[in-house]
């Protein structure tokens, strides 16, 4: 599942583009960004706060198995080393 | 074999445009994670068009070629800045230092409550954070 600030209408929007099967979850008070230790205040061209794109992986005993975040706005993890990583879970 | 005539201004125009390739080189392997990152096809370009460029205003008084030969080095130098320094995202270590995922409830899309907990308990959980602001 996904999580973003931004409101589930914006989100749906998303899901109904995409044809996604997840959900993105609305972080809007950004609250759990903060608890990941994911918050880029002021990320916007506006100045609105966002979240550093990351992937967690999350055993069934709450252990994070994996984790990748990116450094640069542009990054993103290999989709083939998300999916190495799911699979040895 | 005969030299270049030095008075042509044309092959600077090329080197411009191979420089300006490179961004949309860019775009269209925007899907592959290691081009993505590096940027190292788009800058492959643009530091060929670059060297190229200077090359040529090295090799005539023409002052169009110097000053698109200088324009080409600005697009190189901007395209850095832009790419490695204003793409920089806020380093905060406690990412890093997590061991158990923090619990949380939100809403998803159509506004039912999602808990994290709910959720391992089917199994495990790949979250995904976008950035936000599509």
């Amino acid at each position: 599942m996904a999580v973003s600030v931004d409101p589930p209408s914006d989100s749906k929007r998303v899901v109904d583009k995409h044809k996604l099967n997840f959900s993105i979850l609305a972080d809007e008070t950004h609250q759990v960004i903060r608890d990941y230790g994911l918050y880029h205040a002021g990320a916007s061209h506006e100045g609105k706060d966002a979240a550093v794109p990351a992937h967690v992986l999350i055993d069934r005993t709450g252990r994070i198995a994996w984790r990748k975040r990116s450094d640069k706005i542009q990054d993103r993890p290999d989709p083939a080393d998300v999916k190495a990583a799911i699979d040895g879970l | 074999m005969s030299e270049l005539p030095r008075t042509r201004s044309w092959p600077i125009w090329i080197a411009l445009l191979i420089t300006l390739s490179g961004l949309p080189v860019y775009m269209a392997l925007m899907d592959n994670a290691w081009s993505r990152s590096t940027g190292i096809p788009m800058f492959a370009l643009m530091v060929t068009g670059v060297v190229a460029g200077l090359v040529m205003a090295a090799r005539t008084p023409r002052r169009l070629v110097r000053v698109v030969a200088g324009v080409n080095v600005a697009l190189l130098g901007l395209m850095l800045y832009g790419f490695f320094y204003m793409a920089r995202l806020p380093a905060d270590p406690a990412f890093a230092s997590l061991t158990t995922a923090p619990d949380f409830t939100l809403p998803d899309e159509v506004g039912h409550p999602v808990s994290l907990s709910g959720e391992l308990a089917k199994g495990p959980v790949h979250l995904v954070f976008y950035r936000g602001h599509w």
